[in-house]
């Protein structure tokens, strides 16, 4: 994963300070939340469904070795063939390998989070090929140099203008604000990257176990061009990705679109069993690449549950903190609630220790998930495990004794609290204390505190005992 | 890599160890008994295919055999590429276009098993693709193409202007009971695909516009059941089944 040197304070400082990209997040946000909820509002008996989608997802982690093997044998017995990636290194490995073996060239891409999860463009592009996103938010930012912002609208973060202004630095077009005209362009650069493409990689929405088949959506149709027209298909996919049959698909996939953009159905929902058969199209050859990078060790723990997420995206949108401070704050590929989760669970070296703290645990991201996952359960058991681990920040932990220290000594903590009180009545001039001194300080960076009240709940619990007697 | 393999599914199996396993999902519900009458289900698909961008024509089967020659010569279509004949449910529809003066390009691509030569240069330059679906979606207005010998799939993703015809006999409620009902079709085709309007995106500032690497165009011949009996086997059946 790409891990930034700026520090998280610093980079949440730098987003909340650009009041472009707070624009485009607070309309885009906004507009993705409102069609989810008309989106799933279409289905008959949403709940049942959402109930039976998170069965499906628990079910499979809890025999996930099984239904891999199932997998495997179905994917091949198809005719395709399986590699098994135990980290980000192998699973780009494993494609520059399949490359150089049939002397690839040119390889064209359709959205896949878990390729930007093992940096395989990097790899590929070192390697010396031709490497171009198709998906049209994942072109722009490949163009700009910059990573996605959001699982599902990965230049999310960028306004028309700005798009135009790359469009015409980099292709020579003229300058246009029309977005129409722009997609007019792109299509026309990639149509050629289509055709002339012998390798297609993609990444997987849902592998069926019992059949082997493959589930990729796209609105856009570049991810089935791009599995048809190249000789070669190579598809990537984590290994929790799986569902047991079809009947299970056709339910994740009845909520999946509707969750991500409100629509009923992906305008584009392939599935993909083996390589041609003897067709005049398709390719000639299918590799599944299986990426565990991280993902085998969460089995059975305490954010396990994590792995039953299914990309969607709802919970960016629907988090208040994603919503002011967008993905690259992050800092790394999946950002917002379920990136504060999966992130530092993934790579437990990198330096991902604050960013289950960017969460107010309102409870949103656990509301909107179409599989309902706790996310807030999770980012606690976080907080603790980096507690318990002393990387927490360290005035939060001598901070946290203190208070221990205090609150376990009744006599002691009644005077502190007169005491906080006297203090943060003097400071404050209408109830709230906006800055706070070292080593607080951190603690009203990116929020207030009260002044303390002028009756305790202890104090009133004795005025009333006592009015009782 | 096999060491890859191995030491996976074993990090998996020491995390699952003690670990109750949670039950399957109940099996999806057979379609209630109140399924909507063929009239309803055709009417509900016409009105979600429209709500998502595509054009549906209504037809008799022989309306609809005059109907596609003239769809395409109104959108001044002059190159066509098109699925065999056999795979189209109504092979005279072909025909017809061509005796409209609709050039056919590639008129029959190469099937086999041979590696194809991949030059798809005169494919991209057709104005129009021509199918026929193997089922339609009521509660999506989806329809459901499979690849397979005479059914390329860049025919409904390469022209900016797709032609589809559908039988209104096989339009099923819901993707799941379409799955429950014509599961297998999935196994016996290496691509299935479910397609839902035309080709669109929302990339640049969440603005909707259409036809960005797909057809700009989606267009459905739907034809309904007049004087001939209910066909007996989806479309393309006769392939690799």
């Amino acid at each position: 994963m790409n891990s930034q040197p700026v520090s998280f304070h610093r980079r949440i400082s730098k987003a909340l300070a650009d009041s472009q990209l707070r624009l485009a997040l607070g309309r885009t946000t906004e507009r993705f939340t409102a069609k989810r909820a008309a989106g799933l509002a279409s289905l008959p008996d949403v709940d049942a469904v959402r109930d039976r989608a998170r069965a499906i997802r628990l079910h499979t982690l809890s025999r996930l070795d099984t239904y891999l093997e199932q997998f495997e044998a179905a994917v091949t017995a198809a005719g395709g063939q399986v590699h098994w990636a135990a980290d980000a290194k192998e699973a780009s490995a494993i494609v520059l390998d399949l490359a150089r073996a049939q002397s690839v060239e040119r390889v064209v891409k359709s959205k896949s989070m878990v390729s930007e999860e093992v940096a395989l463009n990097e790899t590929l592009i070192g390697a010396g090929l031709d490497v171009v996103e198709s998906d049209l938010g994942e072109y722009i930012i490949q163009l700009a140099g910059e990573t996605p912002s959001h699982i599902i609208a990965p230049a999310v973060h960028k306004t028309r203008e700005q798009v135009g202004q790359l469009l015409a630095e980099k292709l020579g077009v003229p300058v246009t604000d029309d977005v129409g005209e722009m997609t007019a362009t792109a299509r026309s650069v990639l149509r050629d990257v289509f055709l002339r493409a012998d390798m297609g990689v993609s990444g997987v929405n849902f592998g069926v176990a019992a059949t082997g088949s493959l589930a990729i959506v796209t609105n856009e149709g570049n991810a089935s061009l791009a599995v048809t027209a190249p000789r070669i298909h190579v598809a990537m996919m984590g290994i929790e990705r799986l569902v047991p049959n079809l009947d299970d698909l056709a339910v994740m996939l009845q909520i999946l679109a509707r969750s991500a953009t409100g629509q009923k159905l992906t305008v584009y929902t392939d599935l993909l069993t083996g390589p041609r058969r003897g067709d005049p199209d398709g390719p000639e050859e299918l590799h599944v690449v299986l990426v565990d990078n991280g993902r085998s060790r969460l089995v059975g723990t305490e954010v396990g549950e994590i792995l039953a997420c299914i990309r969607c995206g709802a919970c960016l949108n629907a988090c208040p903190v994603y919503q002011q401070i967008g993905g690259h704050a992050y800092g790394s590929v999946y950002s917002g609630p379920v990136g504060a989760v999966l992130t530092p669970s993934l790579d437990t070296e990198g330096p991902w220790g604050t960013l289950p703290d960017a969460s107010s645990l309102c409870g949103a991201c656990r509301e909107a998930c179409p599989v309902r996952i706790d996310i807030p359960r999770m980012l606690l058991a976080l907080r603790a495990r980096s507690v318990r681990a002393g990387t927490a920040d360290r005035a939060v932990r001598v901070g946290f004794r203190l208070y221990r220290w205090a609150a376990t000594r009744p006599w002691l903590f009644r005077r502190a609290v007169a005491a906080a009180r006297w203090l943060t009545e003097l400071l404050s001039a209408d109830g709230w204390l906006h800055r706070l001194p070292p080593p607080l300080s951190g603690w009203t960076r990116s929020r207030d505190f009260p002044v303390i009240a002028s009756r305790t709940f202890s104090e009133r619990m004795r005025d009333r005992a006592e009015g009782a007697k | 890599m096999s060491d890859s393999r191995a030491a996976i599914l074993s990090r998996i199996r020491s995390g699952r160890a003690g670990q109750p396993e949670s039950p399957a999902a109940p099996p999806v519900a057979p379609v209630p008994a109140g399924v909507p009458k063929t009239t309803a289900l055709v009417d509900r698909f016409v009105q979600e295919a429209e709500c998502v961008g595509a054009v549906v024509h209504r037809a008799t089967r022989d309306g609809a055999i005059d109907l596609v020659g003239r769809l395409l010569v109104d959108a001044g279509v002059r190159r066509l590429v098109s699925w065999e004949p056999d795979d189209l449910p109504i092979p005279e529809a072909l025909d017809a276009a061509v005796d409209r003066g609709i050039q056919l390009v590639e008129p029959s691509l190469p099937d086999g098993v041979e590696p194809l030569d991949r030059d798809w240069t005169t494919m991209a330059a057709a104005d129009a693709g021509l199918t026929g679906a193997a089922g339609g979606l009521a509660d999506t207005g989806t329809v459901i193409l499979r690849s397979g010998l005479g059914r390329a799939r860049l025919t409904w993703l390469l022209p900016p202007l797709h032609l589809v015809l559908l039988h209104a006999p096989f339009i099923y409620p819901t993707l799941p009971a379409f799955i429950s009902a014509r599961g297998e079709l999935v196994g016996r085709s290496s691509h299935v695909a479910f397609v839902t309007g035309p080709s669109r995106t929302a990339d640049i500032e969440q603005t909707l516009t259409i036809g960005v690497h797909g057809p700009k165009v989606v267009q459905i011949v739907l034809v309904e059941r007049d004087r001939e009996p209910a066909p007996e086997s989806v479309a393309g059946d006769r392939i690799d089944g």
